[in-house]
């Protein structure tokens, strides 16, 4: 009967496929822990970057408060001027209609023979005359100035509302002019 | 089958030396995961967080420097001639009695004779400016109704002189009735006003620089000044005693 025995101090013999493992193993457990390294020192060199960027903008920011608030009436002054300007933009309309300049424009419409009773001047350019023409001749020499001033668009418009004979034969009339701003 | 005694079973020395070298890889592994998400993630988070709100303090530092660049090239006396130029004209109350003295102060500087004389004041408290006329809604006015009478050229120079004076006026309606040599006018003006801002002096307001066209506005009312003798109304301290006596 043959005698069987352990060798209990028999050393593991591993195979090349298994040393070569352990190797990559290794190697890839090195590249880990290095990769791994360099990311943690590019996120915190990331964050002392942005941390102290942060800082000199925090700085800068300051410093423009201080100087704002040293320019804080001159501020006030700017704002209120400006809203100011911007309500008169409104009414101060620079080439808007001026009642002086039309009325005496329509004034110098009228020709000898003509004479205005009344004048009804509005903001919106609409001016109602009422009249009297000597005789039909100077009715009809002063619409057609009107006619030319609307040709030449000095005036949007012109209508005669209306005319009517006088036993004296003068002519009253009333007329309905939208002068055109300039 | 017989089983030997006395020996370990083959497969479990064979595994655990297996697992033996997997130790410290593995161990790398869950450290650098705990360390990852117990500490780099929310750095990183905060980091990223800060670089966002680096942007955001970039905008207002930008913003902060344009309003100090714009606001640094006014000279502030020559601001407070311009504000109180345009206070003059466009005054932040109503100011009735100065709008009426100033037509009556024209009146009689262009030798025409004043009839009545009415104002439409509104509410004497100032924000309500509930009157207002046709063509300028935003801008709050009270209506001013006259009636003079005169020859045709003062009536015109009236109604020039009347829109360069402060406080500002409009010609808003003329009615011109001829009566042989003289006119009977019936007038209807326009005076403005405008309460002062509620944003002044709010801090992170924009500063937006006065335009071509608003310097323009300023030039052509700088030339507006109040009539003479109306520059300063008297100033009574108080009320009567009985109000229902002359």
């Amino acid at each position: 009967m043959a005698v069987q025995s352990i060798n209990l101090l028999q050393p593991d013999e591993l195979s090349s496929a298994e040393k070569k493992g352990a190797f990559f193993l290794k190697i890839g457990t090195i590249f880990l822990i290095v990769a791994y390294c360099l990311v943690v020192v590019a996120i915190f060199s990331f964050g002392l970057v942005v941390n102290r960027e942060s800082q000199a903008i925090a700085d800068k920011v300051e410093f423009e408060k201080t100087r704002l608030s040293e320019l804080q009436e001159v501020e006030s002054l700017q704002f209120l001027l400006k809203d100011r300007l911007v309500s008169l933009a409104e009414v101060i309309e620079l080439d808007g209609l001026k009642p002086k300049y039309w009325l005496n424009y329509l004034d110098s419409l009228a020709p000898e023979g003509v004479g205005y009773d009344s004048v009804a001047w509005e903001a919106d350019g609409t001016v109602k005359i009422s009249g009297i023409a000597g005789n039909a001749i100077v009715l009809a020499d002063f619409l057609e100035k009107l006619k030319q001033a609307t040709d030449n668009k000095k005036i949007a418009s012109s209508i005669l509302v209306s005319a009517t004979r006088q036993t004296e034969g003068v002519y009253d009339f009333n007329l309905e002019i939208l002068i055109k701003e300039q | 089958m017989k089983q030997e005694l006395g020996k370990l079973p083959s497969f479990s020395k064979a595994n655990l030396s297996q697992f033996r070298s997997f130790l410290f890889p593995g161990i790398i592994v869950i450290l650098i995961v705990v360390s990852a998400v117990t500490i780099l993630k929310p750095k990183l988070d905060d980091f990223l967080d800060l670089r966002r709100g680096l942007a955001k303090q970039k905008k207002e530092l930008a913003q902060l420097s344009q309003k100090v660049a714009v606001l640094g090239g006014y000279d502030q006396n020559e601001l407070k001639t311009r504000v109180n130029q345009v206070l003059k004209v466009l005054p932040i109350e109503k100011e009735g009695p100065f709008a009426l003295a100033t037509v009556r102060g024209l009146v009689s500087e262009n030798d025409l004779e004043l009839g009545n004389l009415e104002v439409e004041i509104g509410k004497v408290s100032t924000e309500s400016a509930e009157v207002k006329s046709k063509k300028e809604e935003t801008l709050p006015s009270l209506g001013i109704q006259l009636s003079v009478f005169g020859s045709l050229a003062d009536l015109y120079n009236f109604l020039e002189s009347v829109e360069a004076k402060a406080p500002i006026m409009r010609v808003q309606q003329v009615n011109i009735d001829r009566e042989g040599t003289t006119i009977d006018t019936q007038i209807v003006l326009s005076t403005y006003y405008l309460v002062v801002p509620k944003e002044i002096g709010k801090v992170n307001r924009q500063v937006v620089p006065i335009s071509a066209e608003e310097e323009k506005i300023y030039q052509e009312l700088s030339d507006y000044q109040t009539v003479g003798d109306v520059a300063a109304l008297p100033y009574i301290s108080s009320g009567k005693e009985n109000p229902f006596t002359y």
